[in-house]
């Protein structure tokens, strides 16, 4: 069985005195045909963490330790040839915000052609198949073929995005916010779409978000990241029937949801700001935030704590959490 | 309850391709005959997807674009027929927070002029106590007073929404419209945004027009709800009779396709997609019903007529030939067991 495997992965930024760690000793594992959540605010690593998977890191950050391992071959310190293979071959990506992802002044069917003939040689022929072939799978018209991306919805457009993502015959896919920029309606449908793909194609897919709604109803297993760190992660039912870790609760309590207007007015708020990477706070980075924080928070650091199978909480006070005390 | 704005038959009209030689400009409306009501200290929940006309419709309301057609009564005065000394003077009483705290906010004003600047020009306080109220806006969005010494940039999104709210305060509107208050703040950082809207519009007895995409939200925060489609409101009711028995099929599919937060059956991709076919939310329609290429109900009828509002004195109105039957389409998320 194919997987990525991401071990103690650190990325940081130059900063003024020391480096600033912006991803620190992240752990995450994701399996061929199983949808994985990242979930994080704003400064909270998870992007990052995406972008040093196909070392697509920004000017300026670097990775400072861990390994990242695609079926069991070390990804980090490969050439950039070599990544540009694994990137759109073996790893498909899908951003935000496909207008900017897609080519203006080209037509949608010129891309997928580019797209597919990017990793491999295929004839005329093959290149016809595959195109239709990928246009069944992500439900878009041929006529679309003939469009340029402005004439597209933004359903389609990041359906297109899928498409050219899906070109290279990936095994696994990251999928940072493909929904975000979406209306509900649209995002239904991109969300059943990746779930489709995921059956029929035994794809692994990485959804990186801050929609804890999205990660509820379309993952089986989730990460959720604060301040650089994963702080919680476990299979999905659990986490957010029983979390243990004050933030994962903390933001479940914050979502209004619908059929359950009883407490207008008085959403449970997570009290505080989200923690700024260059001054994180000493000991665990949510204590400042956190009700529970007692002197210990402050000092020292919390390693992970194994609460039940595939579910570790970054917390001493982890058990208690879980158990709503 | 007694009136505060109210808007009839407004219209927003923009033009494409203007000035092409040989082009002829084609007119497109944003806002295509809207009448809304907003009540001395509700809050109404304007409710839509992108291009719904939503925010050009805010903006309407607000007199920050002119709308094409339609009257906007605040307070019974037609705000289009006022001279501009007395639009200005009026405009005091009605405020918008914006979406995007970044940009709303003049990055070269300190917060205390930012905030004294308005209640100098409507001459709100005598000069020497600006200073005061300045301190005092910032502690009721909760602020330090040391804030007012700083700049937008020095603070987090969440503050800075805060400091936003703090600035449309300043000039004791009556009407706040909000404009996705909440949309760009990180998930923890939005309760507190949301909670302090909520407290200080019982505190001052504010009438808050909500713009948003969340309906989780809305049925959180709203009195009433409108939700608007192409333009046009389709359905417009009290809280709860919109979340229980929505008459229009979109208000419906809009419903069903809000994310569970509940994980009862994960990775089956639990939302009921929207029943139109991918795209058809942006296929072009002329006359009738703009809904009728995504709803499983269109019938002739829907091609040739463009529903209005009914019944046109009721506090549940929705426009649609077709509507759900409030007992046999009652409730529209049978998801759990």
């Amino acid at each position: 069985m194919t997987a990525l495997e991401v071990d103690s992965l650190t990325v940081a930024f130059p900063g003024p005195a020391a480096p600033v760690e912006v991803v620190r000793q992240a752990s995450l594992r994701l399996e061929a045909g199983e949808m994985v959540g990242l979930v994080g605010e704003s400064g909270s690593g998870k992007s990052l963490t995406a972008l040093a998977l196909l070392g697509l890191l920004p000017a300026g950050a670097r990775v400072g330790g861990g390994s990242i391992r695609l079926a069991g071959r070390e990804l980090l310190g490969l050439p950039e040839r070599e990544l540009r293979a694994v990137r759109g071959g073996a790893i498909g990506l899908v951003f935000q915000e496909p207008l900017s992802a897609l080519n203006p002044v080209l037509t949608i069917g010129r891309q997928v052609r580019e797209a597919l003939r990017a990793h491999r040689s295929l004839s005329r022929e093959q290149v016809a198949t595959e195109t239709s072939e990928l246009l069944d799978l992500v439900a878009l018209p041929v006529r679309l073929l003939e469009s340029h991306p402005h004439q597209l919805s933004g359903g389609q457009r990041q359906r297109v995005l899928l498409m050219l993502a899906l070109a290279g015959r990936p095994s696994f896919l990251l999928a940072d916010e493909p929904t975000t920029a979406l209306d509900v309606t649209v995002q239904a449908q991109i969300l059943a779409l990746l779930a489709d793909l995921r059956r029929e194609l035994g794809l692994g897919i990485l959804l990186i978000t801050h929609d804890l709604a999205v990660v509820a109803e379309s993952c089986s297993r989730a990460y959720v990241m604060y301040a650089g760190e994963i702080v919680e992660e476990g299979p999905v039912p659990v986490l957010f029937s029983t979390p243990g870790h004050p933030y994962t609760a903390g933001l479940l309590a914050a979502l209004p949801r619908l059929g359950e207007p009883g407490r207008r007015g008085e959403l449970p708020a997570v009290p505080g700001q989200v923690a700024d990477p260059r001054r994180l706070p000493e000991g665990c980075a949510f204590h400042p935030r956190c009700a529970r924080a007692v002197e210990r928070c402050r000092r020292e650091h919390p390693l992970p704590v194994s609460l039940g199978p595939g579910h570790r909480s970054r917390c001493f006070f982890a058990e208690q959490v879980r158990a709503g005390r | 309850m007694s009136v505060l704005l109210e808007a009839r038959g407004v219209i927003k009209e923009f033009r494409s391709a203007a000035g092409l030689p040989g082009r002829r400009t084609a007119a497109f409306q944003a806002v295509a005959g809207v009448d809304l009501q907003v009540n001395r200290g509700e809050t109404l929940a304007l409710v839509g997807e992108s291009g719904s006309g939503k925010t050009t419709l805010a903006r309407c309301l607000m007199r920050l674009v002119e709308p094409t057609a339609g009257e906007i009564r605040f307070d019974g005065r037609d705000l289009r027929a006022l001279p501009a000394a007395a639009l200005r003077a009026e405009r005091r009483r009605f405020q918008m927070v914006f979406q995007d705290p970044h940009s709303s906010l003049n990055p070269r004003l300190r917060i205390g002029s930012m905030l004294a600047e308005p209640i100098r020009v409507h001459r709100l306080r005598p000069r020497a106590e600006i200073a005061a109220r300045v301190a005092e806006l910032l502690e009721l969005v909760g602020l330090p007073p040391t804030a007012a010494a700083q700049y937008p940039h020095e603070f987090s999104g969440g503050q800075r929404q805060r400091l936003g709210i703090a600035r449309a305060l300043a000039t004791e509107p009556e009407l706040l419209v909000a404009d996705e208050p909440v949309s760009a703040l990180d998930v923890s950082i939005r309760a507190q945004i949301v909670n302090l809207l909520v407290a200080l519009q019982r505190r001052y007895g504010l009438a808050l027009l909500f713009i948003t995409h969340d309906l989780a939200l809305v049925e959180h925060l709203a009195d009433r709800v409108a939700v608007m489609y192409r333009g046009r409101i389709v359905e417009e009711a009290p809280n709860a009779a919109l979340f229980a028995t929505p008459r229009h099929p979109y208000t419906r599919a809009l419903l069903r396709a809000v994310p569970r937060v509940r994980p009862a059956s994960a990775g089956e991709g639990l939302r009921e997609a929207d029943p139109g076919a991918s795209g058809a939310e942006d296929a072009v329609v002329s006359g009738g019903c703009a809904y009728r290429p995504r709803c499983d109900r269109a019938s002739a009828r829907c091609a040739r007529e463009i529903p209005l509002l009914v019944p046109p004195a009721g506090a549940h109105r929705y426009a649609c030939f077709h509507p759900l039957d409030p007992e046999t389409d009652r409730n529209f998320s049978p998801r759990e067991p």
